[in-house]
Parts: structure tokens; C-alpha cells; sequence
């Protein structure tokens, strides 16, 4: 708190991404664009001397996310002996948590990450992501086939989660029994894993799902089959290019990523369509504008509320600011996405937008894999429901919504419609 | 007149280029992007109509890896 006794909006963003408040985040996130395009935030980094900051003009995000010279995501590229990945991650080296939060390719630096990436790349081209299209309408047109008949049904459970969830597990080669499983241990994680927090649920989810997928592996290694952990295997098998670790920490990173923020996107887009009745209307009217209007929810909220922690390598100057090597910055992309000197009416939704240049899959070398399958998950999720249930309808009080932390911001986790 | 290619060293087969101008690229087996005009080779200048494309993609590229040129590549010093 300030000495007015007000908590600053460099405060109150803390609690948005640690979930510990109920205050709308874009209202914060404006504050301080408002206050400048790189803030700095109260938040401990044990014996550092260094200044946590947060990026919150799209300029600046992008540059920060871009700009390899000066920043990367992994402090020990500055100084071998950093612990702010540990204190960051609240993990020790052979942990599960660290093996997935901080071992992971969006947390490696040049030139692992490159070797890392391409060994996946492949499979997530745009062309092969294309050919996909008819196996993700089977899966969407299959999930609402099991409710068409009653009326009613809940977007995240009967449909946002189980779409990616299937389409990323075909890919990857997690058999349908075990995906209810994955979508437990997945959900935990989300919601109980914030900026500086890290709940026991988490913990525990990322230890059986680290020991679930090491026992799938082993299995797959005695018997291939035609999916990714196979072709990795192979890989791996071959010699110096994956190593045993990475290859658990990039299956865990696909299956997590690969379908936890597409359901986001798929159950929070229908809750902004259902609360503009005026945009629903536009799309209901003309199909062919829902790529473009994906892109306007990913925009206005898309899944992921900050890029990962970007590390300073020099001392440089940025938005105003003097910042340090050494210090950690959070690219804030959902701030960004909102930016008024960007975007026109920045704050309202317009699926008429024509836009493409938002942040919600990031920037730079990290930017999102499966951007290319999102995007076609999303024109099939939101292309097939307003197509099979044209009057969709919230089936509860609009109050009885209740956002929920979920990746570092809000999430549902329950959203009843009739239709 | 306008040249591009695209640095496939730096790319990272993300898909927005083809997302803003598929009539200028398209990605080779590993995804990693490439002009279709002369086989990336920077050299045969981009039709006007399509500028506005190239101008998008070139903007968007996640890594700058799209080069754009007032001459062929083969005699301008970007590489």
C-alpha cells in the first residue's frame, strides 16, 4: 500500500497474477498503461539485488519479446550461478515442477531452443496443421452430437476442453482412456499456478503427470506407434540431438499447452459472443468472418495473461526506464493486446476488426508452436456451434458466472447453455 | 520494385507470412518459410498488387526473418 493507504496498481497486478484478487485485471492492466509503459513491481527476489518490471505497451512488449541481444528466458545465460529460475519456479533443479516449468523450450535460450524447436516444428507445420481440419470437424461435430438432443450442455466441459484435449492427444499418442486423467491433472496445474505462486495441488499434479508420461514413454518405446512420442523416441534413440529429460519436458509442454489454452480460448470467446449479443449476431450472419473474429478474441482475451520471464542481459533503457542486467521483466500480452495507441476502441470487442497484429500467441522466437492448429481449432470450434446451435443461450443468471484463476488471470471452468 | 526473401536461418515455421500473403509464401517439409516467386532466392521482384501482402507479412514475421528490398538480393548488400 501506498501512504494514502490505496494498493497501487503495481501492487494490485501482483495479485492478478498471483489470483489474490477479485478485481477485473484489464481495469488494473489500464491503470498502468496509463502510469507507463514499464512499471516496476514489488516483488521479492530473495537476496537479488535486482527489480522485477512489467512491459505493458505493446511497443515495449514487443520489443522485449523480439530483442534476443538484450533479454532471454533463462537467467543462468547471464550468470551461471543465478537461482531466479529456482526462486521464480520455487523448485530445485530435479524437481518435476522445474523439469516442466523450467527445463521446457520456452524457457531455453538459443542455441537449445533451436535444436529443440525444430525437432517438433515438423509436426505443427501450417501444412500439416491444415490437413487436420476434417479430424478436428469429426471431433467437434462428435462432441455435439452427444448433446444436441438435450438442449442444453456446459461449453467448457462438453466442448472447449474436450476438443483440443482429443485432437492434441491424437497427435501426440495419449490413449482416449487416459485423457479424463490428463484433463485433471491439467486443470490443477492451471489454476493453482500463478506469477510467485505455486499450490500443493500443483506440486502433485506435476509430479504424477511428470511420472505419467515417463511410464508412457517406456511404453511407447516398446511398442511405436504412428504418433509424436514415437517419431521423438526415434529421435532421441538416434544420439545427441534430444536428450531423455527434454524429451519428457516437451511431451509434458505439448500436451499441457496444446490443449489447455485452446479451451480458453473456445470457452471464454463464447462468454464475450454471449455477452455482445450484437457480435454474435454479425457472426451468426456471416461465417466467413470468424477466422478474423478469432483473432479479435484473441485480442480482447486471449489465454495467456504474460509472456514468460524475460531476463535483461545488459543494462539498457527501455520505456523511460533504467533497467539493470539482471532484471527480470514480465512481457504483460493481454495489457498489450488492449493497447490504446494501437488499437482503436481498444477496450470494446469488434469482430469486424481487421486485425492481426495483437500478442496473445506472443512474439519472437517463443511465439506459440501451435498457433497454427489454434487458429483452426478456434474457426472450427466457433464456425460449428453457431452453425449446429444458432440460439445458444446462457442457461444461468449472468452474475452466476464466476470467473476463476486460470493461468495466471480468469478462466471458467463452468459455463451452462441451452440452444 | 520490390524484392523479399525470407532468412531461413532465423525462421521458426510459425505460419503468420502465409497467414498475410499466401501468394507469396509457403514453407518447405519442415515448415520453414520460403518466397515462392524464384525459389526464395530474392530475385525476381514482387508484383505490385501484392505490396500490401508483403507489407503485412513483413510486419508480422515473429523474427524479422522476411527481408525486403528496392533491388534483387543477388545485388544489394542485405543478405
Amino acid at each position: 500500500m501506498n501512504q494514502s493507504g490505496q494498493i497501487t496498481p503495481e501492487q494490485e497486478v501482483l495479485n492478478v497474477l498471483g489470483g489474490r484478487t477479485e478485481k477485473d485485471p484489464f481495469l488494473v492492466f489500464a491503470d498502468l498503461r496509463e502510469k507507463g509503459s514499464v512499471r516496476p513491481i514489488p516483488m521479492p527476489m530473495g537476496d537479488s539485488d535486482n527489480q522485477t518490471w512489467i512491459v505493458t505497451h505493446m511497443e515495449d512488449v514487443k520489443k522485449v519479446l523480439k530483442d534476443q541481444t538484450n533479454f532471454c528466458v533463462d537467467p543462468t545465460t547471464i550468470n551461471k550461478n543465478s537461482d531466479t529460475k529456482q526462486f521464480l519456479t520455487n523448485s530445485s533443479e530435479e524437481d518435476s515442477s522445474n523439469l516442466f516449468l523450467a527445463s521446457s523450450l520456452n524457457a531455453l535460450d538459443e542455441p537449445d531452443h533451436r535444436r529443440l524447436r525444430r525437432l517438433v516444428s515438423k509436426a505443427f507445420t501450417p501444412r500439416y496443421m491444415e490437413s487436420l481440419r476434417p479430424r478436428v470437424q469429426e471431433i467437434a461435430d462428435d462432441l455435439l452430437d452427444q448433446v444436441q438432443d438435450k438442449g442444453e450442455m456446459d461449453i467448457v466441459l462438453d466442448y472447449a476442453y474436450k476438443l483440443p484435449i482429443n485432437v492434441i492427444s491424437d497427435m501426440i499418442g495419449v490413449p482416449k482412456s487416459d485423457r479424463e486423467q490428463i484433463y485433471e491433472w491439467s486443470e490443477a496445474i492451471a489454476n493453482g499456478l500463478g506469477v510467485g505462486r505455486i499450490d500443493n495441488e500443483v506440486s502433485e499434479s506435476l509430479e504424477a503427470f511428470s511420472n505419467y508420461f515417463t511410464q508412457l514413454i517406456e511404453k511407447k518405446r516398446q511398442q511405436p506407434s504412428d504418433d509424436l512420442i514415437s517419431e521423438l523416441i526415434t529421435i532421441e534413440e538416434e544420439g545427441d540431438k534430444l536428450t531423455e529429460k527434454e524429451l519428457l519436458s516437451m511431451v509434458q509442454l505439448l500436451i499441457f499447452a496444446g490443449h489447455e489454452t485452446t479451451s480458453n480460448l473456445i470457452s471464454t470467446g463464447t462468454l464475450i459472443l454471449l455477452d455482445h449479443p450484437d457480435q454474435l449476431e454479425i457472426l451468426k450472419n456471416d461465417q466467413s468472418i470468424i477466422p478474423s473474429a478469432v483473432e479479435e478474441l484473441l485480442r480482447f482475451h486471449g489465454p495467456s495473461t504474460t509472456a514468460g520471464p524475460r531476463y535483461a542481459k545488459e543494462d539498457l533503457e527501455l520505456g523511460g526506464q533504467q533497467i539493470n542486467k539482471g532484471d527480470v521483466l514480465f512481457p504483460l500480452l493481454k495489457s498489450a493486446n488492449r493497447d490504446e495507441n494501437v488499437f482503436i476502441n481498444s477496450e470494446d470487442v469488434d469482430v469486424t476488426r481487421d486485425i492481426k497484429r495483437h500478442v496473445a500467441f506472443g512474439q519472437g522466437i517463443h511465439m506459440c508452436l501451435g498457433a497454427p492448429l489454434a487458429r483452426i481449432e478456434g474457426d472450427i470450434a466457433f464456425t460449428t456451434l453457431l452453425k449446429r446451435m444458432p440460439n445458444l443461450k446462457l442457461n444461468i443468471p449472468r452474475k452466476e458466472v464466476k470467473w476463476q484463476f486460470k493461468l495466471a488471470a480468469q478462466g471458467l471452468s463452468s459455463l451452462p447453455v441451452s440452444f | 520494385m520490390k524484392f523479399a526473401k525470407v532468412n531461413r536461418e532465423t525462421c521458426i515455421a510459425c505460419g503468420q507470412c502465409g497467414e498475410e500473403a499466401p501468394d507469396i509464401f509457403d514453407y518447405d517439409d519442415e515448415g520453414i518459410a520460403y518466397v515462392t516467386l524464384d525459389n526464395n532466392n530474392g530475385n525476381k521482384s514482387v508484383p505490385d498488387e501484392l505490396w500490401e501482402q508483403l507489407e503485412d507479412a513483413y510486419e508480422n514475421c515473429p523474427t524479422e526473418s522476411i527481408q525486403i528490398s528496392d533491388q534483387p538480393f543477388e545485388k544489394s548488400k542485405l543478405i
